[in-house]
């Protein structure tokens, strides 16, 4: 028995795409939710600052909104790091997956020239 | 000869390859760690925002709870932080490319640094989101102690706006932790 190329071009490909298929789906809706989040946040800090500044009983200061502000550039930077994680986590899982298979299926053939 | 050669030099890419780590294993402690944590932040960010105005609303009264919760978050980082042997956290370039043009000259130190780091790796990146978290726990902890201010005599709290809005910003940091956890462990 030969090893094709092609055949283990085809299983790279069908076990990366399965590998890939889950992990993406994880970075790819992880990282647009979270900027939504901070949109939405970014936005409720200027009105409950204007909010303060009409009636200082609602809302809250200038001053808690700068330390929000700041809290939620540390949150960008976490979640940053994470998909940089979840991308290096789902490379992981394929580059393992594709070594597994190939070990699996072409093994015989690896024992036989010996 | 030649066989033989080939043979080694298969099973060498075989076993050699077999089990590649880009990043670190799935630590369980971690895992737990920060969903106990985020169960007693929410819940005492949550109080603090129901009873601001009152004498067991205020920061001094609640010290203890700060404490205690800086304690959990110090046991993590310092586990990641032998975990990591003091490597920083090597962000992606081109992610960090982005971050410096966006934050300009206010990209924090530590991400700088690991630009030219030869050595980051992810264990390092642990430590780094276990101390975001840090951060934030801080910010809230200013907040309550300097900023927010209830009733006619001032004292210090944590008004149910900002309540909601800081818990809403520090569980993105929380869930940057668990979701990298979680992926690993799947």
């Amino acid at each position: 028995m030969s090893i094709s190329a092609n055949e283990i071009f085809a299983k790279i490909i069908d076990v990366a795409e399965g590998a890939f298929e889950d992990g993406w789906h994880i970075v790819k809706s992880y990282a647009p939710t979270e900027f939504k989040k901070m949109a939405i946040q970014l936005a409720e800090i200027a009105e409950n600052i204007a909010l303060y500044e009409k009636d200082n009983t609602q809302g809250y200061s200038p001053e808690t909104g700068k330390i929000l502000f700041k809290m939620q550039r540390t949150a960008c930077e976490g979640v940053l790091i994470a998909v940089t994680h979840l991308t290096l986590i789902t490379i992981q899982k394929a580059l393992n997956g594709i070594i597994k298979d190939l070990k699996e299926t072409f093994t015989g053939v690896i024992a036989a020239v010996v | 000869m030649k066989k033989l050669l080939i043979a080694v030099a298969a099973s060498l890419l075989f076993d050699g390859c077999s089990g590649i780590r880009l990043v670190s294993d799935y630590d369980e402690v971690i895992d737990k760690g920060i969903t106990d944590f985020a169960e007693q932040f929410n819940t005492h960010v949550k109080n603090m925002g129901d009873i601001a105005g009152r004498p067991d609303g205020t920061y001094e009264a609640n010290l203890k709870t700060y404490n205690a919760l800086d304690s959990k978050l110090d046991v993590m980082i310092s586990r990641a932080s032998s975990a990591s042997e003091g490597k920083g956290c090597k962000l992606e370039k081109k992610i960090l490319d982005h971050v410096k043009l966006v934050l300009k000259n206010d990209t924090p130190n530590e991400i700088l640094s690991s630009d030219t780091a030869q050595s980051g790796d992810s264990n390092g990146c642990n430590e780094r989101l276990l101390v975001l978290v840090k951060n934030q726990l801080s910010s809230v902890k200013q907040i309550h102690r300097y900023t927010d201010k209830c009733g006619v005599h001032n004292i210090s709290c944590l008004r149910s706006a900002t309540a909601k809005t800081a818990l809403n910003i520090a569980n993105q940091s929380i869930n940057a932790v668990s979701i990298v956890e979680t992926a690993k462990k799947q």
